[in-house]
């Protein structure tokens, strides 16, 4: 095990290398100078040349992203064109939202997408199977950000003002301890849910394949056989070996969650990472959008490795070595 | 799928396809098996009427798309504007009828563009092995190791947003997930017998694998090939509402929509951004009901 995580460590180092030579290329065919703008004209001259000798603005392509890597490495991201504040300060304040609405989505998805797939599963060809199945054939179909419009509209805007419609929290209200996780988390119900859409269909129709594959084996059969309760063998012996290429999937949606996240939250105005990407895109502000795509990269990585771990480390009959 | 039985498969495959079947190709039994199939047949003919639609928008639509009307600025629907009008008073309806031509370009376009790339790169990849597979399999795992909306996004705000910029982008990054499809079925198809047999008739490698390889590798490619036009039709719709992609006065269902970014148009004019939402919802819709049949008709061992 051992072994193999250090192997697939070290694999992901290339990858990476490439993702930040793929970011720079891009950034690069930017018209002008993208890094000048780090650069505060107003500045003195001398400091002006300074800096740009720091990021070797006026070497040749391959020096240029070299020292922007090392840079990268050395863990310095850069400066904001526009706030003029190190981005790495950026990303780490917006952070907390996003994860917090990353993490609810995907608690949604699981706490919906497994039950009806079960469900659905165990009465196959039922109306409650064909409803499962139109939903979930639905849920991958439906735009998110459509869904998410009409979420906003129907339950915070029109007459029912269930939730609010923007904001991570009552702005103004100065609440604390459980009163501010209540609040938090009632701002959060609406952008979980549009975030969390397509997962639920997605993991749904999953679950349902997976279970009805397993409730075919002879160990099920045996199970019956032996006079076991029908909530046991489906409960105890099939869920559990079900379930078990469930795990991978928490790993392998990262990166949708990611570009999900982007729409999610401008709609929402959420104050998260996907809405920092947003206001960059608009502003320009290039060493943002290179920070964040290389983040979002790092993240993938660290998902699908994840996925792989959590494989080895549940199924038993999967070895890596 | 680790137990793909390499040899079967095709016997298999024709076992499976009815009585003894007429001598009848692939393609044939699958159209038979897809007619059959009532999800997928109402995903066709939606898609139909959708791209006849978008094929016949300048006959269909009452209005002039980029018309400015002052004196009807955001009208709700009525007999003379079917689905209202905008804040520039143009018609909501023609519009909707030209954004489909837009976005269902876009779409297939932009699918056109990866699966030359994927195809391409994913065969030789897969029939040459070694160092070739390598370098391309390395480049395809850094193209998807980025998230495709933020590295899109960023593309289209480097390069300018516009309707051409968006087919090339979503090309360029969609092409890594049938890449590797494509690769994992050369892999199985270049050790059989018929490989060998060209092979040993002096076919050139490129006979070998678009005449002889690439064919039997068609039904997968098709699948993917039709599931990836809703993906792009997507991904032109999210780039579009977020500014980044086909821009005014040029109507796509993505720029349609983000109109309903604006809380006075999201609450009091509906007429605005619901159909295009509902149309972009049906038309992934119809696309994933049929690729979802095809898949089934092109492979009957996965039918459950």
């Amino acid at each position: 095990m051992t072994t193999f995580v250090i192997r697939r460590l070290l694999q992901m180092i290339p990858i990476l290398l490439g993702a930040t030579m793929l970011i720079f290329l891009v950034i690069k065919m930017a018209p002008g100078d993208p890094f000048s703008g780090m650069i505060d004209p107003r500045m003195d001259p001398r400091k002006i040349e300074e800096l740009r000798q720091r990021y070797c603005l006026n070497c040749p392509l391959p020096e240029q992203y070299w020292s922007w890597l090392k840079l990268t490495l050395q863990g310095d991201l850069g400066t904001s064109i526009r706030f003029k504040t190190p981005v790495h300060e950026m990303i780490l304040q917006r952070l907390g939202p996003t994860v917090a609405l990353g993490v609810s989505a995907e608690v949604l998805v699981f706490a919906i997408g497994i039950p009806i797939g079960i469900l659905a599963s165990t009465r196959q060809n039922s109306w409650l199977d064909g409803l499962t199945t139109i939903i979930a054939f639905a849920g991958i179909s439906i735009p998110a950000f459509f869904f998410g419009l009409l979420l906003l509209k129907w339950f915070a805007l029109d007459g029912l003002k269930l939730f609010p419609s923007s904001g991570f929290m009552t702005p103004g209200a100065k609440l604390s301890g459980a009163k501010l996780y209540l609040d938090v988390a009632h701002h959060l119900v609406l952008p979980a849910l549009a975030l969390g859409i397509t997962g639920v269909a997605g993991l749904m129709r999953y679950v349902r394949s997976a279970m009805l594959e397993v409730l075919r084996q002879d160990y099920v059969r045996t199970a019956r056989a032996k006079g076991l309760a029908e909530k046991v063998v489906v409960y105890r012996h099939a869920l559990r070996n079900a379930l078990i290429p469930v795990v991978t999937i928490l790993g392998l949606d990262l990166p949708t969650l990611v570009g999900g996240a982007i729409i999610t939250e401008s709609i929402f105005i959420w104050p998260g990472i996907g809405r920092l990407l947003y206001t960059s895109l608009l502003e320009r502000d290039y060493p943002v959008l290179m920070a964040l795509n290389l983040m979002f990269a790092f993240l993938t990585m660290v998902g699908s490795l994840l996925a792989d771990i959590g494989y080895a480390l549940v199924d038993p009959r999967i070895r890596y070595d | 799928m680790a137990t793909r039985p390499e040899m079967e498969r095709p016997v298999r495959r024709r076992a499976a396809g009815t009585r003894a079947s007429d001598g009848l190709g692939l393609w044939a039994l699958a159209w038979r098996r897809l007619r059959r199939n009532h999800r997928a047949m109402l995903g066709l003919y939606m898609l139909i009427v959708l791209g006849l639609s978008a094929m016949f928008a300048p006959q269909l639509a009452p209005h002039d798309r980029d018309q400015i009307n002052m004196v009807m600025v955001e009208r709700p629907p009525s007999a003379e504007h079917w689905l209202g009008t905008d804040e520039l008073g143009r018609d909501v309806f023609s519009r909707l009828i030209w954004g489909g031509r837009i976005s269902l370009t876009v779409g297939l376009v932009a699918v056109s563009i990866y699966m030359v790339i994927g195809v391409f790169l994913g065969s030789i990849a897969g029939y040459y092995g070694g160092m070739v597979d390598s370098v391309i399999m390395r480049v395809t795992d850094v193209v998807m190791v980025i998230p495709f909306l933020p590295l899109a996004l960023t593309m289209a705000a480097v390069l300018k947003p516009s309707i051409y910029n968006t087919m090339i982008i979503i090309g360029v990054l969609g092409w890594t997930g049938l890449c590797r499809l494509v690769r994992g079925e050369f892999l199985t198809l270049r050790r059989r017998d018929f490989v060998e047999a060209a092979t040993a008739e002096g076919a050139s490698d490129l006979r070998i694998i678009f005449r002889h390889i690439l064919p039997n590798a068609m039904a997968p490619i098709m699948v993917a090939g039709t599931l990836g036009v809703a993906s792009a039709i997507l991904g032109e719709a999210g780039l579009s509402f977020l500014g980044f992609g086909v821009q005014q006065p040029t109507p796509s269902w993505g720029n349609m929509l983000s109109t309903a970014i604006s809380l006075r148009v999201l609450i009091l004019q509906p007429w605005l951004w619901i159909p295009p939402g509902l149309i972009i919802f049906i038309a992934i819709l119809s696309i994933n009901l049929l690729g979802d049949g095809l898949r089934d008709a092109l492979d009957p061992r996965l039918k459950q």
